[in-house]
């Protein structure tokens, strides 16, 4: 069985819009994966005019929000850092062990790679955001700035859905046969890693065939 | 070769599941873009044993439960019955104000409307009287591609129809999984339409001439096959939703929608050509099919592109955008003004020019204003001698930021009123302030360009903004207190008691206009009633306060901003009197008098005093603050009668109000104020009798009138503070400035 794995467009974002785009993401793609019988739950992001869908399995959702959490307090942990979600799809197999024994192994057939960049908030932004006094000229400025920024992540996170519509619609052929009736269909799991920066992308490398990928205990 | 016998089951099974797979296809669409079916989908219940009843069981079809889809389904019966043909689904939109100009029953494309033609034929409408001609939104095709024994092309012509379909398409922004099979697919639709030809191209097995179920036996396999169209499917309900003209359906069916469209859809079973412009501005999307031992089955879209859809200029009914001038603001002018109904207006009302009229209270009062949300902290502070030059011309920033991005809307009606546009607007101000996003007239232009959806506003961050004002049940909006009726008059003679008064005939006599006080409200004080009568009633009364003494019997009850309805003032019979009190107002009609002393005005007095603590009076009464506590404190050594006059002295030489046609109500504010003050500074200066009435009286809300009075000075003292400090850092950099030289 192939082992595929997505690598999404990055994304820039401020802090506080972490969370929308995450659920969203994370969302869209469980439930291209959730293959259990479904009501699909319609949900508009309150930053964007995107409306995604969610499973409404109550389980994934309190998992994903765990997750979400858990990322926003690395990011706080790590500022000025690109952070890198993973959602993987794996199968547990076991593997027969010396003793009489079977040793788990789980295998990765589906890996989904979200970056993001989260932008530093500006003291001017910070200070509309918390809608303080303006002049007119300043106010409409940030306006502008902040309608400006917010339209280009809207588009990027609609490529992103899109991309994952490609995706999911494109590479069926690695699916694993449902073995429950589950409305999530296959087991998987988030975690949160950082992205190397481009200056240390070479010690991140050989540091990772020698100890494996580095992730985030959730 | 097996025997088709032996593929009897598998068959049935796969067409079943293509047929399934055509009704949840047809009921995803349209419960996704035709308002009516989408409201009318609900879930059948999360039974998990599986039914016999024909709803639920088809509900659960691929694992993906919608609800009821009977009506979405009701034109689906042709395609029950045979797959040969695709299924055409095209989504329109439709000018609703264009057919309400010629009324034709109801709109195309529903359930009861639709018609539908096989073998090539397109589909026509049966009223073919509509004038309105719908602009294709979208276009669905599904359709089952079966398998023949024998090939039709080799793989190398279907390239070549490949390519040749992709120059046709032009953007291709949805091509899926390899290239050919998808862009052969977009041929089929589009050169091939009529002949009914079909590419054939599933599989390298079959370019290799080989018969039916050449391909593995895992893609083929029943389930393989569900789960794939699970997946398809799970992928075609997030892609109605990502799609621009779902935006369109969400303002269709929202319960507030007053958008002058429609959305509509028609099934076709052919695929006709869409017209040149409609191909233009389409991309389209396709999904990756699903091979069957038996067939393909594929989905497509060609939707059209979302600047396409911006500049059909559909827009909801109110948009989330910033106020940045919203009241409460620093940045907004305080005098800035709401209109209110033009039948409310006082004959002596203030007329702002460009349609903008001030609301009188007893018009407020009497009409329950819809908006009464000029609920703002500080309005009582509001200058009234600043009103008009200060006045915003109807092309606020507030307007002029809604407008810009959005040059008009064929589509929408005459402008609703927003609560953070004006909870006062009249309508005359609303005709003034067409152009807004969501106001804009129709534009002719606008029409030939195309229909779409606006370009999303400010909307991100409006949407985290509330409304700034909220309607409240107050009846006293702020704009009362910049010139309109006024309702309060603190009435520094009404602290004098009942002494003062009955000591004068000559005050008595010209007092007698005036109620006298009922024996158990001995209370110093002024209470002005709120009154329907005409403003120009507060003339009067300012006249009188100029000429006459207070009745020491009547009572004072000062109070400012909403409370101001409750200041009640002994009504007396109106003042009649054609003297300016400063120089430029004139009163007219009659009003009750107060106790300032006039003579021989006998006209009723109702009219209700602004209580305008403006700032200009605060400085008049500052720069002869010295001269009027002096005089005040003299005055009050004198008598009650002679303190009223220093006020009246003090207050006639003020400077005259900026504006010429300032009414007798903003004059009478302005000489309120000043008594105002006086009656503040009164107590305060050298007035123990008057402060002992004052305790001793009962007045509900005398508290709050010296919390409004205190907070007054509060920020008089430190604008003044403010003013010194910036003429210091002024004196300092001079200073700076002179000493390297």
């Amino acid at each position: 069985m192939n082992r595929e794995v997505f690598h999404l467009s990055e994304l820039e974002l401020e802090q506080f819009q972490i969370r929308e785009v995450l659920r969203c993401i994370l969302h869209t793609i469980m439930f291209h994966r959730a293959l259990g019988l479904v009501r699909p739950k319609d949900v508009g992001l309150e930053l964007f005019d995107i409306t995604y869908v969610q499973c409404g399995d109550r389980e994934l959702e309190r998992t994903i929000e765990e997750k979400i959490d858990s990322f926003v307090a690395w990011v706080e942990k790590h500022p000025n850092k690109k952070g890198q979600v993973c959602l993987s799809f794996y199968e547990t197999r076991y593997k027969p062990a010396v003793w009489f024994s079977s040793k788990e192994e789980r295998f990765y057939w589906e890996q989904w790679f979200i970056s993001l960049t989260i932008i530093p908030s500006k003291p001017s932004q910070n200070k509309f955001r918390h809608g303080r006094a303006l002049t007119l000229d300043s106010g409409e400025t940030l306006i502008e700035e902040r309608n400006r920024h917010d339209k280009v992540l809207e588009a990027s996170l609609r490529e992103v859905l899109f991309q994952i519509l490609h995706l999911v619609n494109d590479k069926k052929d690695h699916i694993p046969p449902v073995s429950n009736s589950n409305i999530v269909s296959f087991p998987y799991e988030i975690s949160i890693s950082s992205l190397p920066d481009s200056s240390f992308r070479m010690d991140m490398l050989k540091r990772m065939l020698h100890t494996g990928p580095p992730t985030m205990p959730s | 070769m097996a025997s088709s016998s032996s593929h009897a089951p598998e068959r049935s099974k796969v067409e079943q599941i293509v047929v399934e797979f055509f009704a949840k296809s047809l009921h995803i669409i349209l419960e996704s873009r035709i308002p009516a079916l989408g409201g009318e989908s609900d879930y059948l219940g999360s039974s998990a044993s599986s039914s016999n009843s024909g709803p639920k069981t088809r509900d659960r079809w691929f694992n993906l439960a919608l609800g009821d889809c009977t009506a979405a389904l009701e034109n689906f019966e042709p395609w029950r019955r045979s797959l040969s043909d695709p299924m055409v689904v095209d989504i329109l939109l439709y000018n609703s104000s264009v057919i309400e100009s010629k009324p034709s029953g109801p709109p195309v494309g529903t359930s009861e409307h639709l018609s539908w033609e096989k073998a090539g034929t397109s589909l026509e409408h049966e009223d073919s009287s509509m004038v309105n001609k719908p602009t294709t939104l979208e276009r669905w095709t599904v359709q089952f591609d079966q398998r023949k024994r024998t090939n039709a092309f080799s793989s190398s012509q279907a390239l070549k129809v490949a390519s040749r379909v992709k120059q046709a398409t032009g953007r291709d922004a949805g091509r899926l999984g390899s290239g050919e099979t998808h862009e052969a697919q977009v041929d089929t639709k589009k050169e091939d339409a009529v002949s009914g030809l079909r590419l054939q191209k599933v599989g390298v097995d079959e370019s290799r001439g080989k018969g039916e179920a050449s391909l593995p036996a895992h893609v083929t396999e029943v389930s393989a096959v569900y789960k794939r169209t699970v997946i398809m499917l799970r992928s075609l309900y997030s892609t109605c939703r990502l799609l621009p003209a779902y935006r369109i359906f969400k303002m269709s069916s929202s319960s507030t929608n007053c958008c002058d469209f429609y959305l509509d859809y028609r099934m076709l079973s052919t695929v006709t050509p869409l017209t040149e412009h409609d191909n233009r501005d389409m991309s389209v999307f396709s999904f990756t099919p699903v091979e069957t031992a038996f067939g393909r089955m594929s989905l497509s879209v060609q939707y059209r592109l979302s600047t396409s859809v911006i500049e059909l200029r559909v827009v909801p009914s109110i948009l989330p955008r910033i106020i940045p001038d919203y009241v409460g603001s620093p940045t907004t002018d305080p005098l800035k003004r709401f209109t209110g109904e033009p039948h409310s207006l006082p004959a002596s009302g203030m007329c702002l020019g460009q349609g903008m009229h001030l609301i009188a209270l007893r018009s407020s009062l009497q009409n329950s204003p819809p908006y009464p949300g000029l609920d703002r902290r500080h309005s009582w502070s509001g200058r009234i001698h600043q009103m008009q030059p200060a006045l915003q011309p109807p092309s606020s920033p507030s307007y002029r930021i809604s407008r810009s991005p959005s040059p008009s809307y064929p589509f929408h009606p005459s402008p609703p009123h927003t609560p953070s546009y004006s909870p006062l607007s009249c309508k005359q101000q609303c005709s003034d302030l067409s152009p807004s996003p969501i106001t804009s007239p129709h534009s002719s232009a606008d029409r030939h360009t195309g229909i779409g959806i606006k370009a999303s506003q400010p909307i991100s961050i409006d949407r985290h903004l509330s409304p700034p004002f909220s309607p409240s049940p107050s009846p006293s909006p702020p704009t009362l207190y910049r010139g309109s009726d006024p309702v309060s008059i603190p009435r520094p003679s009404q602290l004098r008691g009942s002494k003062l008064s009955l000591g004068d005939p000559h005050q008595r006599s010209s007092r007698n206009l005036l109620p006298p006080l009922s024996p158990s409200s001995r209370k110093a004080g002024v209470i002005l009633r709120s009154s329907s009568e005409s403003p120009r009633h507060s003339g009067h009364l300012l006249h009188a306060l100029q000429s006459r003494s207070f009745e020491s019997s009547s009572q004072l009850q000062t109070l400012h901003g909403d409370r101001c309805n409750q200041i009640w003032i002994n009504e007396g019979p109106p003042y009649t009197s054609e003297n300016s009190l400063l120089g430029q107002q004139t009163f007219s009609g009659s009003s009750s008098k107060t106790a300032l002393g006039d003579d021989g005005e006998d006209d009723d007095f109702s009219c209700p005093f602004a209580v305008d603590d403006v700032d200009g009076e605060e400085k008049k009464g500052r720069d002869e603050a010295p001269g009027s506590s002096a005089s005040s404190g003299s005055m009050q050594q004198r008598s009650p009668d002679a303190a009223v006059g220093a006020l009246i002295r003090i207050i006639n030489s003020a400077p005259p109000l900026r504006h010429s046609s300032h009414t007798a109500v903003e004059a009478e504010a302005l000489m309120i104020g000043g008594v105002e003050r006086n009656v503040d500074r009164t107590p305060r200066s050298a007035s123990p009798e008057i402060r002992t009435r004052l305790s001793s009286t009962e007045f509900p809300d005398r508290k709050m009138a010296a919390e409004a009075l205190e907070e007054l000075q509060l920020y008089k003292n430190l604008r003044d503070l403010m003013l010194m400090r910036q003429d210091d850092v002024k004196l300092v950099s001079s200073g700076i400035n002179a000493s390297p030289g």
